[in-house]
């Protein structure tokens, strides 16, 4: 039989007369193009409440008129991403005046995105501390004129946080970590790249009430010592992202303890932090033989053929690795992946600015690590494409390498 | 949806009852189907009379047990694991059943809503929103006899929210 095609104009039926909105609901659902979603909602009033109330995440670049009206279409929003490009973003941007109509038109809102939202001030995080109860997520990365002042109405207000980025925001002190400790025991992603005036007696303050962390980012936070990680490792043994870009005071302590309390941590940053002894090394290879998936540790200067190769054999999920500029590294260290008796699983390597390698590394990596994707070789004197061809050295399809100085999109991925 | 084992549930017999006072002798596995049936049967209320269902008229009852049959001999026929619904067989009754009038489609989606079935409900969804896909607002409102009850000036506001509003 041919297919037949509905027509209320033919049989006189009104859906609308006949389908409760949990019917109308369901067929909504089966519509997954946003397009027809969009549709849907323009046919008639009822329809529109029915598309409007579904829609649980918008991403807007809008006035407060604009936003006052989306609050009362779309009345179970918990999502709303108002990020901004960090070159260009509409002018004037998102205010204060903006973040008061959120506050008060979008009530169960729990995730909020304010990335690169340059103009926003204290007075609009007080706004979304008052009335945002059940904000979760919170990102206002960049948003530079931010102080402890506006943050801290955050901690008070939103005691459900679990997610806090502050990439950037150099206002920030020790200050507001007390008031997380206080407030936000649910706290498991803090980003505070940047902000440079965090010290160890805040971190310390930070993880006595909030032993939930699981991702921290303090790159560039130069003031932190081994007593400020120690004090993380110790109280958050549920710790799975580390970052300690340029920590350059940061040093053994604070590796050994990782390996002792951290055992699950999967992506540790610890790139500049030349204090670090190749002891310290061999023990984190030991510790995360499982878990270790993303290293970085570019500049770590005292990094040896020995301990390398003590991760290279042990961390048997590793993915990404990052040695560059570790003038110490040799051929040699590659000679234990002949001797593993299994696929290395790493799809991203650089090894840029290592003198000592040369062709023969190179060699024996592609040999053994089937997988990569990525393979970094700026500035290695004695690898270039010329040589590589020279001595027949194949690179696989799926591999890029990267040979002279152009960033490549793999450069960011630890 | 596990069938319940034992001899008892596959040789007994239930009777629904349509709005319109038709009734249907129905084996008991295949009223399983619905989740709202399955509550009321297991409560052990209905073992021996009728089950009447007041929101069903006898047209639309009739379709929505023979869907019910079809897909409890089709999963029998696998042993009851999960394949017998992705078969080719299946998909070509379902593609067919649901060829329907407008006034019977829409019956049967308000009926397996009731009852709980939910492939059924999926399958006659499905159809609608088949109908509304990659359509304009104005054929969609035609299709389905809708008529528009927004002024320009509302029409025009909401068109300018969704350029702001996006995902």
């Amino acid at each position: 039989m041919a297919n037949r095609e509905y027509s209320g104009e033919i049989s006189g039926l009104c859906i609308n007369e006949v389908l409760t909105d949990d019917e109308l609901q369901s067929i909504l659902s089966k519509l997954p193009n946003d397009k027809d979603k969009e549709v849907f909602g323009m046919v008639c009033k009822r329809w529109l409440h029915l598309q409007s109330t579904e829609r649980r995440k918008v991403c807007a670049r809008a006035g407060p008129l604009m936003l006052r009206k989306m609050a009362t279409r779309f009345t179970r929003l918990v999502e709303l991403d108002l990020s901004q490009s960090p070159s260009r973003s509409f002018y004037p941007g998102v205010t204060d005046s903006d973040l008061a109509v959120i506050a008060s038109g979008f009530r169960g809102l729990q995730i909020l995105s304010l990335r690169y939202c340059k103009g926003v001030t204290d007075a609009g995080m007080v706004a979304l501390g008052s009335g945002l109860s059940c904000l979760w997520s919170l990102d206002v990365s960049y948003c530079r004129k931010l102080t402890d002042t506006g943050l801290k109405a955050i901690a008070e207000g939103c005691g459900s946080l679990r997610r806090l980025h502050l990439v950037g925001c150099k206002y920030i002190t020790d200050g507001l970590l007390a008031v997380l400790s206080k407030n936000c025991h649910n706290l498991e992603e803090l980003g505070l790249e940047g902000c440079s005036n965090i010290t160890d007696s805040g971190l310390t303050r930070l993880v006595d009430g909030c032993h939930h962390i699981k991702v921290l980012d303090i790159n560039n936070c130069s003031n932190i010592e081994d007593i400020g990680v120690t004090s993380v490792s110790k109280a958050c043994s549920s710790l799975r992202t580390l970052k300690l870009l340029d920590c350059y005071k940061v040093g053994d302590d604070s590796i050994l303890s990782l390996a002792q309390c951290c055992k699950n941590l999967e992506n540790l940053v610890i790139g500049g932090c030349r204090n670090i002894s190749n002891e310290s090394i061999k023990s984190l290879a030991s510790a995360y033989c499982c878990s270790l998936k993303n290293l970085r540790m570019d500049w770590c200067l005292n990094l040896s053929d020995s301990s390398l190769s003590c991760i290279l054999s042990q961390c048997k999920n590793l993915e990404a690795l990052d040695i560059g500029c570790c003038e110490e590294v040799s051929d040699t260290a590659f000679q234990v992946l002949g001797s593993l008796g299994q696929d290395m699983s790493l799809k991203v390597l650089k090894i840029n600015n290592c003198p000592k390698i040369t062709v023969l590394g190179i060699s024996m990596i592609l040999e053994y690590c089937k997988k990569l994707e990525y393979l970094d070789v700026r500035s290695c004197p004695h690898v270039t494409k010329v040589g590589c061809e020279q001595v027949g050295l194949k690179f696989p399809e799926c591999c890029h390498v990267n040979f002279t100085g152009r960033l490549f999109e793999l450069d960011m991925v630890i | 949806m596990s069938m319940i084992s034992g001899d008892k549930s596959s040789t007994e017999i239930l009777s629904l009852k349509s709005s319109d006072n038709e009734i249907f002798e129905v084996k008991k596995e295949v009223v399983l189907e619905s989740i709202t049936l399955r509550g009321m049967v297991e409560e052990d209320e209905f073992s021996d009379t009728l089950i009447p269902l007041p929101n069903v008229e006898g047209k639309i009852l009739s379709k929505i047990i023979h869907y019910c049959q079809k897909h409890t001999e089709a999963r029998a026929k696998v042993n009851g694991s999960e394949g017998a619904a992705d078969s080719k067989e299946i998909k070509d009754f379902d593609s067919e059943f649901i060829n329907v009038d407008d006034k019977t489609l829409l019956g049967i989606i308000l009926a397996a809503n009731y009852l709980n079935i939910k492939d059924l409900l999926d399958l006659g969804c499905q159809k609608i929103a088949d109908n509304i896909k990659e359509k304009s607002v104005e054929d969609v409102r035609k299709t389905f006899n809708i008529k528009n009850d927004f002024t320009p000036e509302e029409e025009k506001a909401i068109r300018e929210e969704n350029l702001w509003a996006f995902d």
